[in-house]
C-alpha cells in the first residue's frame, strides 16, 4: 500500500509500420518527474501502446493528465480524458467521460485518484471523442497486483494473490488494436472522416505489425513504439498472457501448439459464487473490443510457436502478408535470464 | 397460468434518427392500421401462461415469427394444432424458416393471418424475429423481446421479484430491456423503393438501442417525437440497488457492451439460467458481447466506496473554468464530486443533472457504432444514472 | 498404437449455387483421389501415434498444422527470421511426414500453415476426431466424445465444419494473381452452400452432407467448428441444446457440470463447440448462420450456412 505518483502527457507523434509508412497519431507519454520546464518537450513524442500504468491492490494512485497539445495539427484544441476501464465502483469525476464530469484542455492538468481494490488486467484510454482519440492511439496497458505480490517469492508472483493458482514465472501483455490508414491521413490533413467507413489497413500488437513484433530492438528503431510482442520463456516455466482489446473488431488469437488456461476475463476470477472453478481452457483466444482475457499456459519443449490471429485476413500489412497480428512464443531450454518486468 | 392473447400487425413505417435521417422500416405495429413500431411492442408474459401471437400481415411479401428457446410452437390451421417447422415449396425449396402469414392480395389465396401457440415453460428473456426472408426482413426491423417472469414472480415482495425465480441469485429492484441492432440505410432505401439490394454491401451507418440512436437512447419511454421507438434505453438506479439488464442482440453484429462504473454479473444465457444443480455458472464482466441472435440477463449495481462531504476525495478538483466541462453546450455533470450534490457548471453550459446523480456510459466499445453515419456522439449508447437513496421514484418497470 | 494417414495437396473444383465450377485447392485421400472440401476426416485415438503424410500436388510449397493440439511445430523462416510457413513444408512435388500423438479427445482442424490467409482460404483444410479409450464404432454403448464421466454419451454424432469461399481469390490465386483482399461471397457448411447442403454424402469434391438424420429420444452430438476467417453464429430453431465442450475442453467433470443451455452460438475463427440435444418429436428443425448475410446465395435466402435435421419416428 503505497502512494504511486504518474504524470502523463496526452499529445500527438508518429508511428511507423512494418514497410516503412509513417502514420499520425495521439497518445500519451510518461512525463513523470518531470520538471515542469521540460514537459512541454515531450509534445510530439506520444507512444503506442501508451506507457504501461502499474499498480498494487491498495495502492492510492496519484494520475496526473497533462494536455500538452498536439504540435502535428495546432489547429485541433481538443481535450482528453483517462478512463480506467473496469474501474469497479467508479466515480465521474474519475471516470475520464467528458459528457458525465469533465475533460482536460490544451495546457492544463488533472489529477485522477485511483485506489484499486481487485488485481487483474485492465486497460486505459481517452474518453474525449472515443471513436476517433481510441483509433488515433490514446491506449495503454493497466494492471493491478495483488496486494501480497511479491515478484522474489514464486508463491506470491501470481496474478490474482497467493493460494489461487495463478502463479507465473514470466508476464506479456498481447494488446491488440487495428490502424486505418486513411483515417489518420485525413485526421493529419485537417479532414473529416467518417467513422462509419472504418477499414484497417494494419493489424497489431502492443502497438507494432509483424515482423516489429518480434523485433525486441527499441530505442532508435522504434522511438514511439516501445513494445514488442515476442514471448520468450523456459521450457517448464508458468507464462502469463495478458489479452486486451482496444480495437473496433473482435479477434481470435491462438498459439500454435499451445492451449492456454483462461483464468480471467475482464479481471475477475472464473469463480462460482459459492467457489465454484469455473476456469477453463481454449484453443482459440476469442476476444472482444473492451475486453481482457488473462491466460496462463506451462512453456513446453523448446521451439518457436507461431502466434496469431485465425482471422489470417488480418495477418498482413495494406495488403500484403505476411504482417498484422502475428507473433511468436520462443522456448528455450533453460537459457533465459529472469524477465526484468512485464512484457520484456 | 393463464391464456395470453397477444395480436401483432406486421406493418412499414418510419423511424427517426438523431441526425435527421428518416429510416424506412417493416416492423410490428401494437394495433391495426398502425404504424410499425422499432422494435416490436414488448411481450411480458408469465410462467406457465399459454401464449398465443396473432400476427396479421400488411406487408408486401409473406412474413413470420420463429420463437428461439420456445419448445413446442404450434400453428392451427383448422385442423388442430401442429407444430411450426419450415415451410417448402412445390419443388422443395425453402421458402419460409417457420410457418407463415402469406401477403394481402395473394394470388394462393394464402390466408394473411396466423396464430402461433406455445407454453411459456421457462422464465427468462428471448427474442422473437421474422423467419422469412430474414436476411431482408429482420433488418428491416422485424424483431423484439419476450419476456417470460418466473411462476413464483411478485414484484411486492424483494425476494421474488426475480428473474429466475426465488433463490436463483436473480433479485432485481429494478430492470430495464436494451434490444440492440445496426440500420444500413441503403437495404432500407431499396426496399422502400422495391430497388434490389447487394448483401455483401451491408455497410450500418446507425446502431440502434430500442430502436434509436443516441442521444435519444436517453430520452423517455414514449417521447412524442419518436412515435414509432416507444421505448428508452435510459437506465436509472439507486445507490446500492440491483439492475436487472436484460440485452436482445437482434442485428447480424456482435456488440460489446461496456457499461462504466461496474461489472455486471451475467446470470443467463438465451433465457437459460446459469444454474446446473447445485453449481452456480453466472460470471462478472465489463464489457458483455451481445452475440448475433442471442439475449443475456445480467445484473448490475453501484455502491461507490463511500465518498461524500465528510469523507472527502484526496485530490482537489481545479476551477471547472480552467477544464472543459460540456464541450458540446451540454453535460450530464452536477458539478460536484459527491452523489447528491450539484455544484457550479461554467456559464453557457447547461447541464442535464437534476438531483446530484452519476452517470456512467454504457456502449458499445466498438467506437464507430457509437456515432450516426460516423458523427460522434451517437449510436449505440446510453447511460446508468445512479440517484441518491430514495430520490428516483419509479423507474424501471417493463411494464 | 499406430496410425497412418497419407493426404494429397491438390487442384480441384466445387460447385456453389448459381455459378460455374470454383476452383480450390484441397487434401485428397488417395493419389488419385479428388481434392475434397473439406478435407479427408481423419479418425484416430487420443495417444495414438499418428503419423501424417503430406504428398503436395501443387506448384506452391504446403505444410500442415493442428490446431488445438498439444505439439511442437518447426516453423520454416526465411533470413531474417520472418515467417514463410508455421509448419514444415512439403515442397511442390514432394512430401512431408508429420508425427503427432494428440493426447486428448475432440475434435480439431488440420489446415495449411503456409500463407495461411491464402491456403487455408482456398480450402486447404479439414478435421482430425480424436477418439476417447473405449470408443468402439461398432458398439454404441461405447460412443462418448470424451470419454465415461464426461457426460458425452451419444447416439447420433455429425461434424459441421463452416467456413468462407471468396471466389474472386480463388480465381486469381489460380491464375497466379495476387489475392486480393478478403471479401467472401459463398458460406459453406461441410464444404457446399444450402441447399446442397442437405444433399446426402457423395464421391465428389464436396462429400459431407451436412443434413442430419435421427429419431426421436436419440441423443444427437452436434460438432461444429468454425474453418472460416469469419465469426459465425448458429441457430437451431426449436431445440435447446447443451453445450459439452468447447474447443475440444469437455465442460463437465466428477467435481463439476459448466455445462450449459444454448439456443443460438457464435463461434469465432478456428473454434469449436459439442452441443447436445435429445432428438424431439418428428419434424424438420432448421439450423442456419443468424449473421443473416450467411445464409443467402448472393442476394437469396435461403443459402449459405444453412442445413435441417430431420427427426422421425423411432
Amino acid at each position: 500500500m503505497a502512494a504511486v505518483e504518474k504524470r502523463f502527457g496526452a499529445t500527438d507523434g508518429h508511428i511507423r509500420m512494418p514497410e516503412g509508412s509513417l502514420h499520425y497519431m495521439f497518445g500519451f507519454v510518461d512525463i513523470t518527474g518531470l520538471p515542469e520546464e521540460e514537459i512541454f518537450g515531450c509534445r510530439g513524442k506520444a507512444q503506442l501502446l501508451g506507457p504501461l500504468l502499474e499498480a498494487k491492490v491498495g495502492d492510492e494512485v496519484y494520475l496526473t493528465l497533462t494536455n500538452l497539445g498536439m504540435p502535428g495539427r495546432p489547429d485541433l484544441d481538443d481535450s482528453h480524458t483517462i478512463h480506467w476501464h473496469g474501474f469497479p465502483n467508479q466515480i465521474p469525476l474519475w471516470d475520464g467521460v467528458p459528457e458525465a464530469s469533465l475533460a482536460i484542455p490544451v495546457g492544463r492538468d488533472f489529477v485522477y485518484y485511483y485506489k484499486p481494490l481487485h488485481p487483474g488486467t485492465y486497460m486505459y484510454h481517452c474518453h474525449f471523442e472515443p471513436v476517433e482519440h481510441i483509433q488515433m492511439g490514446m491506449v495503454g496497458p493497466l494492471l493491478v497486483r495483488p496486494a501480497d505480490f511479491d515478484p522474489d517469492i514464486p508463491a506470491f508472483k501470481t496474478a490474482y494473490g497467493n493460494g489461487t493458482g495463478t502463479e507465473f514465472d514470466r508476464e506479456y501483455f498481447v494488446f491488440l488494436t487495428e490502424l486505418d490508414a486513411k483515417a489518420h491521413h485525413q485526421i493529419a490533413i485537417v479532414q473529416e472522416y467518417d467513422w462509419s467507413e472504418f477499414q484497417p489497413d494494419y493489424w497489431m500488437i502492443n502497438g507494432r505489425a509483424y515482423p516489429d513484433t518480434i523485433n525486441e530492438t527499441n530505442g532508435s528503431v522504434f522511438p514511439n513504439q516501445p513494445y514488442h510482442a515476442r514471448i520468450r520463456a523456459n521450457s517448464g516455466e508458468r507464462i502469463l498472457l495478458r489479452f486486451v482489446n482496444l480495437g473496433y473488431q473482435q479477434h481470435a488469437i491462438q498459439i500454435l501448439g499451445i492451449p492456454l488456461s483462461v483464468i480471467a476475463q475482464d479481471a475477475q476470477r472464473p469463480i462460482g459464487i459459492h467457489g465454484e472453478n469455473l476456469s477453463y481452457r481454449k484453443n482459440v483466444i476469442y476476444i472482444a473490443a473492451g475486453q481482457t482475457i488473462d491466460a496462463l499456459f506451462t512453456a513446453p519443449a523448446p521451439g518457436k510457436y507461431p502466434l496469431f490471429n485465425r482471422n489470417c485476413h488480418k495477418n498482413i500489412n495494406a495488403g500484403t502478408a505476411p504482417g498484422g497480428m502475428v507473433s511468436e512464443a520462443d522456448i528455450f531450454a533453460g537459457t533465459l535470464p529472469p524477465q526484468p518486468g512485464p512484457g520484456q | 397460468m393463464a391464456t395470453r392473447n397477444i395480436n401483432l400487425w406486421a406493418a412499414d413505417g418510419y423511424i427517426s434518427m438523431p441526425d435527421g435521417f428518416s429510416v424506412y422500416i417493416w416492423g410490428f405495429a401494437p394495433s391495426a392500421g398502425a404504424r410499425a413500431q422499432l422494435p416490436a411492442p414488448r411481450i411480458v408474459v408469465n410462467q406457465g401462461d399459454d401464449v398465443k401471437i396473432t400476427l396479421v400481415n400488411g406487408l408486401p411479401e409473406a412474413t413470420s415469427i420463429v420463437f428461439p428457446g420456445q419448445d413446442n410452437v404450434t400453428v392451427d390451421d383448422g385442423t388442430g394444432p401442429r407444430p411450426v417447422g419450415p415451410r417448402f415449396d412445390g419443388s422443395g425449396n425453402l421458402i419460409s424458416l417457420t410457418d407463415f402469414a402469406d401477403y394481402p392480395g395473394n394470388p394462393d389465396g394464402n390466408p394473411t393471418v396466423i396464430t402461433y401457440s406455445f407454453t411459456a415453460f421457462r422464465p427468462g428473456t428471448y427474442i422473437l424475429e421474422s423467419g422469412t426472408n430474414p436476411h431482408k426482413q429482420v433488418h428491416m426491423g422485424l424483431y423484439g423481446a419476450l419476456v417470460v417472469r418466473p411462476a413464483d414472480y411478485d414484484p411486492g415482495v424483494p425476494s421474488r421479484k426475480t428473474a429466475y425465480g426465488e433463490n436463483t441469485g436473480t433479485e432485481f429492484d429494478r430492470e430495464y430491456l436494451l434490444v440492440v441492432s445496426e440500420i444500413d440505410p441503403e437495404l432500407h432505401r431499396a426496399v422502400r423503393l422495391g430497388q434490389p439490394y447487394r448483401i455483401r454491401g451491408y455497410k450500418p451507418r446507425y446502431w440502434t438501442m430500442n430502436g434509436r440512436a443516441a442521444p435519444d437512447t436517453m430520452f423517455p419511454d414514449s417521447a412524442g417525437y419518436l412515435p414509432n421507438q416507444p421505448y428508452s434505453s435510459m437506465i436509472m438506479l439507486e445507490k446500492d440497488e440491483k439492475v436487472l439488464i436484460r440485452y436482445v442482440g437482434a442485428g447480424i453484429e456482435n456488440h460489446p457492451l461496456h457499461p462504466h462504473g461496474n461489472h455486471t454479473r451475467v446470470v443467463a444465457l438465451d433465457g437459460h439460467l446459469l444454474q446446473n444443480g447445485p453449481y452456480n455458472l453466472s460470471y462478472k464482466r465489463f464489457t458483455v458481447l451481445a452475440e448475433a441472435g442471442q439475449t443475456y440477463d445480467q445484473i448490475y449495481t453501484w455502491s461507490g466506496i463511500g465518498y461524500d462531504q465528510t469523507h472527502p476525495i484526496p485530490t482537489t478538483v481545479p476551477n471547472p473554468r480552467n477544464l472543459a466541462v460540456g464541450d458540446a453546450g451540454w453535460t450530464m455533470w452536477s458539478g460536484s464530486p459527491y452523489l447528491g450534490e450539484k455544484k457550479d457548471i461554467p456559464v453557457g453550459v447547461t447541464s442535464f443533472n437534476e438531483l446530484g446523480e452519476y452517470h456512467f456510459m454504457l456502449h458499445s466499445h466498438e467506437e464507430p457504432q457509437i456515432t450516426n453515419w460516423g458523427e460522434f456522439p451517437g449510436g449505440m449508447m446510453t447511460m446508468i444514472a445512479v440517484y441518491p437513496e430514495g430520490t428516483l421514484g419509479n423507474a424501471g418497470t417493463l411494464e | 498404437m499406430a496410425a497412418n494417414v497419407y493426404l494429397w495437396a491438390k487442384n480441384g473444383t466445387i460447385s456453389l449455387p448459381g455459378i460455374g465450377p470454383v476452383p480450390f485447392w484441397g487434401f485428397a485421400p488417395s493419389a488419385v483421389g479428388v481434392a475434397q472440401l473439406p478435407g479427408p476426416i481423419i479418425e484416430v485415438f487420443q495417444n495414438d501415434s499418428v503419423q501424417v503424410t503430406l504428398n503436395n500436388n501443387l506448384t506452391t510449397p504446403v505444410s500442415i498444422i493442428f490446431s488445438g493440439q498439444e505439439f511442437t511445430p518447426v516453423p520454416v523462416t526465411d533470413g531474417s527470421g520472418l515467417f514463410l510457413s508455421y509448419n514444415q513444408e512439403a515442397p511442390s512435388g514432394g512430401a512431408f511426414s508429420y508425427n503427432i500423438t494428440p493426447n486428448r479427445p475432440g475434435i480439431f482442424l488440420y489446415e495449411s500453415g503456409t500463407s495461411p490467409e491464402k491456403q487455408i482460404q482456398m480450402g486447404l483444410y479439414g478435421v482430425m476426431v480424436v477418439r476417447p479409450p473405449g470408443y468402439d464404432p461398432a458398439i454404441p454403448a461405447t460412443w462418448t466424445a470424451y470419454g465415461s464421466g464426461t457426460g458425452t454419451e451419444y447416439d447420433v454424432e455429425k461434424i459441421l465444419v463452416i467456413g468462407e469461399v471468396d471466389t474472386a481469390m480463388h480465381n486469381a490465386v489460380t491464375a497466379g494473381n495476387p489475392p486480393g483482399t478478403f471479401d467472401p461471397d459463398y458460406f459453406i457448411i461441410n464444404g457446399r452452400s444450402y441447399p446442397d447442403s442437405v444433399a446426402p454424402d457423395n464421391n465428389g469434391s464436396q462429400p459431407y452432407s451436412a443434413g442430419i438424420a435421427a429419431a426421436t429420444g436419440q441423443r444427437v452430438l452436434l460438432r461444429i467448428i468454425n474453418a472460416g476467417f469469419l465469426n459465425h453464429t448458429l441457430r437451431l430453431l426449436g431445440i435447446s441444446p447443451r453445450v459439452l465442450a468447447g474447443d475440444s475442453w469437455p465442460l463437465k467433470s466428477a467435481s463439476l457440470d459448466a455445462t450449459f443451455e444454448k439456443n443460438t452460438i457464435t463461434l469465432g475463427s478456428g473454434q469449436s463447440y459439442d452441443l447436445l440435444f435429445t432428438a424431439p418429436s418428428p419434424n424438420q428443425y432448421v439450423i442456419y448462420d443468424r449473421d443473416l448475410n450467411h445464409a443467402v446465395n448472393g442476394n437469396d435466402f435461403p443459402g449459405g450456412i444453412m442445413t435441417v435435421i430431420n427427426i422421425a419416428n423411432p
